[in-house]
């Protein structure tokens, strides 16, 4: 049974790196951040690069994020378990395998450097997205991000404000489920495993879910409406969201550091890239 | 503004600021003035600046994630320059005494913080009028008397025109002084002055279903034994005044008013109980411990009231004793077992919980499929196949009992409020469950609707089975409980009769709650004019007053 308050995170709770260096830099531009960084990644080939990359974005993480390490690390179990299928699949089907030098034998299965290599660098990545995500998800206020897209990159005010009002209400329903789940189960409902009853099951939570959501929503949108929210073309804001010279100095940082990485270990010839 | 569940009230309520007509469709007709303006005719944005609306859920009507943001929100919206802005907000906080709240976060606040807030909200506003749709009916008793204590206030200084939909009529009854009541076809049944209503019209009020104030129930029913009690009173204060000047009535009381022990003695010999916990304590996964070394015998055939302020491990109670959620080994027993040895079948089958919606516990698509399934959970799609003809005939007289035969094949969310919950109760039940627990069975239900629900419940504790109740509502506590569990921060304040519970009053208000009117006036009785404790209910009060001597009646 779902227990009053819970926040997962997602949702209306505390963001713990939001007074944090990190916090303090405007949205939109740590997504640019972002988005380049990971551009950067997507480039490279090796796993060394993205190796030293991971541990920069944690150092900055602790240092300018105030997060500290297992905040970090712990949600990414998911991806470093993600690490096996992708190995697995390296060494199975990877193109490199029949040309190179075997490093050893798994039974008939052939352990190339190629693969391990490859995966390597595949697997770093992931981990280096996710926990790109995951530090901007945990230095970003979300009515700061939805301001910023407002202010910086123009969307209209009542898309972001109804898709911040629905992301308000993601634990809502998330405790929702999982009481309806308790509700049924005490009524002698068994949670059949398996694809035939996988129908059933969708359908007997979905329809206590859609109708309780759908009422919420509808209420919501009431109170937004006896708040004259939309009611005329535009809206004053209390905070207005800035680009300044802080966020000029942290995206050039964010660049610099990143090209110095790449660079330095290419000079020393570890980092390769896709396209050459 | 009163009505039964279905009457209108909140569609009125919407009226009033605009957004019917403008924003919700329907058919339209007549007119609806505010402040001067026709509501039809004028956009919403101005309707809202006159009137402002405040709902019953506080989690359906926010819209931003800190409190002065949340205040803020419809001063941007209406255009205000970010110079008023700011003022605006700490005067509208200041009003309802939430000042140094501004950058708290909404999910960090206590219900009765956030109604404050949401009051708040709609107060920078500046409408003259205030509309309030049952802004208590999610609080707990604590949250509820701060809530009313702020609007209290409000209404104290006269500031603003005041439309509260509310049931728990004691509270607010001393600063109401107009009522409008509808009827269950949306018509206006009456409009006026409170005493009026509740004493000249009560008749009328009692058959569609109306709440009133306890206080005036109490005078209605001293009046028919013959009592002469002088006056029209409503608060508890009047009450205990025209109580006192009733000749012969505090005599008699004091002569005849035994205090109405608990059915049962607090110690039960071991064979009476079915629900025993021995040093029972629980800690959610995220580390939150809900109780705390819980022991508790809970007696067969007895109506157990589980009460306490939110978060105080009511509903983590309940659900260890139904299996909701998983009891450590060796601390919760059901009939001597241990719960945690009994599969999760054989338990849901000898004890129900009804959940506090009833729409999460419908899992098929008619009336009679809820039942079958009860029965044989194979049933519940496929028709009548898996049934036995007995079980068919036992759905069928379940029906009648609930007045659902006519709507068996309807879709149990098409159902009203009060159908909804009595077919959750009836779809539990079916099965024959010893004890039954139910989560705040009568939230958002009109009177009608409660009264014959109470009544089902109290049928079934004459049949000998065991009725555990979580409740926010101390009147129902006192009027059906035979036994009480008071809980606070997960630990057991009091266990035993709820007239000993409602007799201390340090323990109350350690528990986070507050007597029920009746129960006031029946401490101050006792308090001021020595009439024995206890009294906490119209029929333990009537029976001691007993039929008033003839003599009592002025000129014989």
């Amino acid at each position: 049974m779902a227990r009053k308050g819970m926040t997962g995170i997602w949702g209306a709770g505390e963001v713990p790196g939001a007074r944090s260096l990190l916090g303090r830099v405007n949205p939109c531009v740590k997504l640019l951040a972002l988005v380049l960084m990971a551009l950067a990644l997507t480039f490279v080939f090796d796993p060394a690069t993205p190796a030293v990359l991971f541990m920069v974005i944690l150092a900055a993480g602790c240092i300018a994020g105030g997060l500290s390490l297992g905040s970090q690390l712990r949600p990414l179990v998911i991806f470093v378990a993600a690490g096996v299928p992708i190995l697995l699949g390296n060494v199975l089907f990877n193109k490199g395998n029949a040309a190179a030098e075997a490093l050893a034998y798994l039974g008939p299965l052939k352990i190339t450097g190629v693969a391990l290599s490859a995966a390597g660098s595949l697997w770093l990545r992931l981990l280096c997205f996710a926990l790109l995500s995951l530090v901007f998800v945990k230095t970003t206020e979300p009515q700061d991000l939805m301001l910023s897209l407002v202010h910086q990159l123009h969307i209209n005010f009542r898309v972001a404000f109804g898709t911040m009002v629905g992301y308000r209400m993601l634990p809502a329903l998330q405790s929702d489920l999982q009481t309806i789940r308790a509700a049924q189960r005490v009524r002698g409902v068994q949670d059949m495993r398996g694809l035939v009853h996988w129908w059933s099951r969708i359908r007997r939570y979905a329809i206590p879910l859609l109708a309780g959501g759908v009422r919420k929503a509808g209420r919501v949108a009431i109170a937004m409406d006896a708040r004259a929210f939309g009611a005329l073309p535009s809206r004053t804001y209390r905070r207005r969201m800035t680009v300044g010279r802080r966020d000029a100095i942290f995206l050039g940082a964010v660049v610099f550091v990143t090209a110095l990485v790449i660079a330095g270990l290419y000079v020393i010839g570890v980092a390769r890239f896709a396209l050459w | 503004m009163l009505g039964p569940s279905g009457s209108g009230k909140s569609t009125l309520t919407l009226c009033l600021d605009g957004i019917i007509p403008h924003l919700m469709e329907g058919d339209y007709s007549g007119e609806v003035v505010v402040a001067g303006l026709v509501a039809g005719n004028v956009p919403v944005h101005l309707l809202t600046q006159e009137t402002g609306l405040v709902f019953q859920d506080p989690e359906s009507q926010f819209c931003t994630l800190t409190v002065e943001d949340e205040v803020a929100f419809g001063l941007e919206n209406l255009q205000w320059p970010v110079a008023k802005i700011e003022p605006a907000i700490d005067g509208a906080l200041t009003l309802v005494g939430l000042r140094g709240f501004r950058a708290r976060r909404l999910s960090s606040l206590s219900g009765g913080e956030k109604q404050r807030v949401a009051l708040a909200a709609v107060l920078a506003m500046g409408p003259r009028i205030l509309v309030l749709d049952e802004p208590s009916a999610n609080l707990d008793p604590g949250a509820t008397a701060e809530l009313f204590a702020a609007l209290r206030a409000l209404a104290q200084a006269r500031s603003h025109t005041i439309l509260i939909i509310e049931h728990k009529l004691d509270e607010i009854i001393d600063w109401v002084d107009s009522v409008l009541v509808l009827g269950p076809d949306g018509h206006q049944i009456f409009r006026g002055d409170p005493t009026t209503a509740f004493y000249e019209r009560a008749a009328e009020l009692d058959e569609v279903g109306v709440w009133k104030p306890q206080t005036t129930e109490l005078v209605g029913i001293l009046r028919q034994m013959g009592w002469p009690v002088l006056g029209r009173p409503l608060d508890v204060e009047s009450t205990v005044s025209a109580l006192v000047e009733t000749p012969g009535l505090l005599e008699h009381l004091r002569r005849h008013g035994a205090p109405v022990a608990c059915r049962r003695a607090p110690t039960w010999s071991p064979a009476d109980v079915t629900i025993r916990t021995d040093g029972l304590s629980f800690r959610y996964p995220d580390g939150h411990a809900a109780l705390t070394d819980v022991s508790l015998e809970i007696a067969r055939g007895s109506f157990l009231a589980l009460v306490g302020a939110n978060g105080a491990g009511k509903t983590t109670l309940a659900s260890l004793m139904s299996g909701v959620l998983t009891a450590p080994p060796g601390s919760v027993f059901l009939d001597g077992e241990d719960i945690a040895r009994l599969s999760a079948w054989s338990l849901s089958s000898r004890v129900g919980h009804v959940f506090q919606n009833p729409e999460h516990q419908f899992v098929t698509d008619t009336v009679w499929g809820e039942l079958a399934f009860s029965l044989a959970p194979r049933a519940g799609r496929r028709k009548a196949g898996k049934l036995t003809p007995e079980q068919g005939v036992r759905i069928d007289v379940w029906l009648e009992r609930l007045g659902l035969l006519r709507l068996a094949e309807a879709n149990p969310f098409s159902l009203s409020q009060g159908q909804k919950r009595r077919l959750s109760v009836a779809a539990m039940l079916v099965r024959g469950q010893d004890v039954l627990i139910l989560d705040e069975p009568t939230l958002g239900q009109d009177e009608l609707q409660a009264a014959r629900l109470m009544a089902m419940m109290a049928e079934l504790q004459m049949e000998g089975r065991t009725v555990i109740m979580v409740t926010h509502d101390m009147r129902l506590v006192s009027e059906y409980a035979d036994s009480l569990v008071a809980l606070g921060a997960g630990r057991v304040l009091f266990a035993g009769p709820p007239t000993g519970f409602f007799a201390d009053m340090d323990l109350m208000t350690r528990s986070g709650l507050t007597l029920p009117a009746l129960g006031r006036v029946a401490a101050r009785l006792h308090r001021d004019h020595g009439v024995p404790a206890g009294l906490n209910t119209l029929a333990t009060f009537a029976a001691a007053a007993g039929d008033a001597p003839e003599l009592a009646w002025p000129g014989e």
